[in-house]
């Protein structure tokens, strides 16, 4: 069952080039600042630039490539026509999509710490990095597949990327976010009353919160 | 196989029900257009959709349960499949996903005349041959013990449109139970074990399909006979008086009368003594206009039959009418 999803993300050529240029695109900026900012650029690029646009902007695009651009519960039809459960075909895709934004935002976060430049030794920043990457990336797939079980074309996964962008720079209401949260963990800009445990917690708690619900709503 | 318990599904605009009926293997054909609600019916049949109000249980439980779900096949207008796959690799993803062998998925393809499509690419298909995929996969796996099909032959490729009759009354034989939606009597009369009828999201009549569809032309039955001569067995028949009408359009000839078990005797007697050969004889179905008017007047005559004596009171309806089966003649 976890075939189909993954060759819609692996196999169509929009899914792939969307990765590979989000991916190209956060390298290079990361190239950039470590040339003008030395060895501290991922101070800046790790939670602004990497944190804030390319891990929300590439599992979105993951996920829709899952969904085949549409909503959860039309994209798991092809499966549940053929006698799969439409909860195992949702978990599927789903997983399939938080799995895989997870090991490519998490190795993109591992790597953008010496392309970016961090003082030496960065090995427990490189391992930070990719799993804070890794579970903000998780808690994004889980996001956006709850907004695709929204609307007739699954509209509600466009609808939360912009709530996530505005609410998610409002300081106040920016809890509610992933954004908030992830960018707190790679040491952007702190939320106020909320650790870095706190935020943890509560990406993966959207992650499986998320799930849960997409879940039950596209079977 | 299906019991449905005072069910109502809605999907803005449409709202079928309430709706209640039990229904064991056989063939069945849920008669109305899509905007009568059938379709939406089957959705809710098939898990789809779940009801505003009622219950459906399939196989003796919730359809969404993954235990049933993989002995339901369901074959939409749309007929999706998964699209990065070969057609031979559907089978066996479906076979492992119902928990059997793919068996020679060639062999099942040809049931329905569509073999050449084995090896194909799912996203190189037409509609069509989509359509007759999902449906030889579904009629043809051992596990199916359900099988639904919106409008079976709207957008289905022809060489298993031609084979699709065989098939469906094999597996309805064989136990299982074949439920589709379809806008024409026609195809009523050649698939189906026995009809429900909607109109406008009411269920208005069950029966058996010769019984009301066969009979809303008029008062006769209608079929259209082909033969190797039809002015010959049309002049044989004009002498039965089973034949209440003949009428010779080459290449077709058009009989009338009562019943169809007496129009079938009138024209295999006819080819007998004419020694002419019977090629084919179909049924003419009326316009589903037709078919529902005189469902409607049979419902009106046998409501004025049942009513109380003037002046008494008539009993509060209670819940949805069970669609009761057929009084045996």
């Amino acid at each position: 069952m976890i075939g189909l999803p993954l060759a819609r993300i692996t196999v169509a050529p929009r899914a792939i080039l969307g990765v590979l240029g989000y991916a190209a695109f956060a390298l290079a900026i990361g190239a950039l600042e470590r040339k003008y900012a030395g060895s501290h650029g991922a101070d800046l690029v790790l939670p602004e630039i990497f944190g804030a646009v390319v891990v929300p902007l590439l599992v979105f695009g993951v996920v829709g490539a899952t969904v085949l651009q549409g909503s959860l519960r039309a994209s798991i039809r092809p499966l549940t026509a053929i006698g799969a459960s439409g909860t195992n075909a949702a978990l599927a895709s789903v997983l399939v999509a938080a799995i895989f934004g997870a090991v490519v935002c998490g190795g993109l976060g591992a790597a953008l710490v010496p392309i970016s430049g961090s003082p030496v030794p960065f090995r427990a920043d490189m391992i930070a990095s990719a799993w804070v990457s890794a579970l903000g990336a998780a808690a994004y797939a889980s996001f956006f597949a709850l907004g695709a079980t929204f609307g007739r074309k699954g509209g509600g996964r466009a609808a939360l990327l912009l709530v996530d962008w505005f609410l998610g720079s409002s300081p106040g209401i920016d809890v509610v976010t992933p954004r908030a949260h992830l960018r707190n963990l790679l040491g952007g800009a702190p939320l106020a009353h909320v650790s870095q445990t706190a935020s943890a917690v509560t990406l993966g708690a959207f992650a499986l919160v998320c799930l849960a619900i997409s879940v039950r709503r596209a079977r | 196989m299906i019991r449905l318990t005072n069910v109502v599904a809605r999907f803005a605009p449409t709202q079928v029900g309430p709706v209640s009926l039990f229904v064991g293997p056989g063939a069945y054909a849920l008669l109305g257009r899509p905007s009568d609600g059938v379709a939406l019916l089957l959705e809710a049949i098939a898990g789809r959709t779940l009801p505003a109000s009622g219950k459906v249980e399939v196989l003796g439980g919730a359809p969404t349960q993954a235990s049933r779900r993989k002995s339901i096949g369901y074959v939409a207008l749309d007929a999706p499949l998964p699209e990065m796959s070969r057609v031979e690799k559907v089978f066996h993803t479906a076979a492992k996903l119902r928990g059997e062998a793919a068996g020679d998925v060639a062999a099942r393809l040809a049931e329905l005349g569509v073999e050449s499509l084995a090896t194909r690419r799912v996203s190189s298909l037409s509609l069509e041959e989509r359509r007759a995929v999902a449906l030889a996969e579904a009629l043809t796996s051992q596990k199916t013990q359900l099988v639904l099909v919106e409008e079976p032959f709207v957008s289905m490729d022809p060489r298993a449109a031609a084979g699709l009759a065989k098939l469906v009354r094999a597996r309805a034989k064989q136990g299982s139970c074949v439920v589709f939606t379809t806008a024409s009597p026609r195809e009523s009369l050649l698939l189906a074990d026995e009809v429900f009828a909607f109109d406008r999201g009411k269920p208005i009549w069950r029966g058996k399909p010769a019984d009301r569809i066969a009979l809303a032309r008029g008062e006769w039955v209608r079929v259209q006979v082909t033969g190797s001569d039809v002015r010959t067995l049309g002049a044989a028949l004009a002498k039965d008086e089973r034949a209440a009408r003949v009428t010779v359009e080459p290449p077709l000839l058009v009989v009338e009368g009562e019943t169809l078990v007496d129009v079938a005797a009138a024209v295999a007697s006819a080819a007998r003594s004419s020694k002419t050969e019977v090629l084919s004889i179909v049924p003419d179905a009326a316009p589903l206009d037709d078919v529902f008017a005189s469902i409607a007047a049979a419902n009106r005559s046998a409501q004025n039959r049942a009513q109380s004596p003037p002046g008494a009171v008539p009993p509060a309806p209670t819940s949805a009418p069970a669609l009761a089966p057929p009084r045996t003649p």
